[in-house]
């Protein structure tokens, strides 16, 4: 696709990126603090807009107000459809949740967190960044929750990077957790 | 369409905002279309009192005779000119409120924006959709309004016309006014002399003061005001609102991007 940008640069730090966060897989990084958490998204948004990849980052806030009241829960999902992911993930295969029927406003924190996710896999995000915790979720949601994330990156080339502060999730997902912040010198 | 379905549900949703954006262009609308239509009238009155001085004298000679013709000549040149500057001034007018409202509105509906582009919209299109919701609404106002305006057309062109009379009136110097109310003035059989040796189907007094047959017309005869006033304000709102929204989303990214 035609680009203003040299793409020589944004591969190469593609190329970088991907070898640090393989596509396809779900990585935990260890980030105690809420605003550490909030700053870590920042430099990464910054890191993606110098190298005019920021469309291809998506990020999933704590924010309570991330739907438009106008819209419903569909519509608010769909806000930034892009044709070719709808071919490849059907709306379908996310067709189970309740909350579709609810207004925007009455949505739960994990259901704002579900919307924001198939927001961002519908809107062809190639990376997204979550910030949760996942401590007020009920056990149950956050192994729904975990397993959903698993069942998107094995279908789908996403890589999802989730900045959190749950020592039991960052110890039960040893493997892909990460202590330290790549590409970012100082927290 | 989804961005229709969004720019519906938007208009809905700040109701308040659309109204006031509306009653604006209503006014707008009936403003400049009165403007429009005024300087169609004086634009005949001229072309009429054009003709009936080259019927009366193919050299135009008796402008230079007769200060009264000059007179009425400068009259009905400046009304047509200053219909045109009004209109000039409602248009920009215009322009800036809808760019205050366009501010006003942006800067209540900044946390809008933020999710918009927290779901990866870019700047072009949340300003395309903003520039939509304000063209709608001028549209929607203008359907509207020209109903109104054609279900009481022969109350607001009989208006027009006895209003342009009035003004006419108004402009004439005390010379002409005086000539106006008295039909038996030593002037008038001065002036009269104009016609000696000279068949016309008009009078001195239908030379200097009618303003045209305007009886029976309908807003129909107008219909290039009508277009005028859709696709030069259908730009306007279009181009402002979108100038001002592309101009706040793009702070916004970068607010986003910097704000620690």
């Amino acid at each position: 696709m035609f680009s203003f940008y040299s793409t020589k640069n944004q591969n190469s730090f593609l190329n970088k990126w991907q070898t640090v966060f393989v596509p396809g897989q779900l990585y935990f990084i260890n980030v105690p603090l809420s605003d550490q958490r909030r700053l870590v998204i920042q430099r990464y948004l910054k890191l993606f807009t110098q190298h005019h990849l920021h469309k291809r980052l998506g990020i999933i806030t704590t924010q309570e107000d991330v739907l438009l009241p106008y819209l419903s829960v569909r519509e608010n999902i769909l806000l930034n459809l892009n044709g070719s992911v709808e071919k490849k993930y059907p709306w379908q295969a996310v067709y189970e949740h309740e909350f579709f029927e609810k207004d925007a406003v009455d949505l739960t924190t994990s259901e704002r967190f579900y919307v924001q996710l198939y927001r961002n896999i519908f809107a062809g995000k190639d990376v997204i960044l979550v910030n949760a915790t996942l401590d007020d979720y009920p056990p149950a949601v956050m192994r729904a929750v975990l397993l959903k994330l698993n069942q998107i990156t094995k279908n789908s080339p996403v890589t999802m990077v989730f900045l959190t502060a749950n020592q039991e999730l960052l110890s039960s997902e040893r493997e892909q957790s990460l202590h330290t912040i790549p590409f970012l010198t100082t927290k | 369409m989804r961005v229709i379905q969004r720019v519906f549900a938007s208009l809905h949703y700040h109701w308040r905002y659309t109204t006031f954006f509306s009653v604006c262009a209503v006014l707008f609308l009936v403003s400049s279309l009165s403007a429009l239509i005024a300087q169609a009238i004086q634009g005949q009155a001229l072309s009429l009192f054009e003709q009936r001085i080259d019927i009366i004298d193919r050299k135009s000679q008796i402008l230079t005779r007769w200060s009264v013709l000059r007179q009425i000549l400068h009259i009905r040149q400046a009304m047509v000119s200053d219909t045109q500057n009004i209109y000039s001034l409602l248009f920009w007018g215009f322009a800036g409120l809808i760019l205050v409202l366009s501010v006003l509105t942006l800067i209540q509906r900044k946390h809008e924006f933020s999710i918009y582009q927290l779901a990866g919209k870019n700047t072009a299109n949340i300003s395309f959709q903003f520039a939509l919701e304000n063209l709608f609404s001028f549209l929607i106002a203008f359907f509207i309004a020209t109903i109104i305006l054609l279900c009481i057309q022969s109350w607001y062109l009989d208006g027009l016309v006895q209003l342009n009379q009035y003004w006419f009136g108004q402009k004439l110097p005390s010379g002409l006014k005086t000539l106006l109310e008295n039909t038996s003035d030593q002037t008038w059989r001065q002036f009269n002399q104009l016609f000696q040796h000279q068949f016309t189907t008009f009078n001195g007094h239908l030379l200097l003061f009618d303003q045209g047959n305007h009886g029976g017309q309908s807003l129909a005869d107008y219909d290039r005001s009508l277009w005028t006033l859709t696709w030069q304000g259908s730009a306007l709102v279009f181009l402002v609102s979108y100038l001002s929204a592309s101009i706040y989303n793009w702070w916004i990214s970068r607010q986003l991007l910097h704000s620690s």
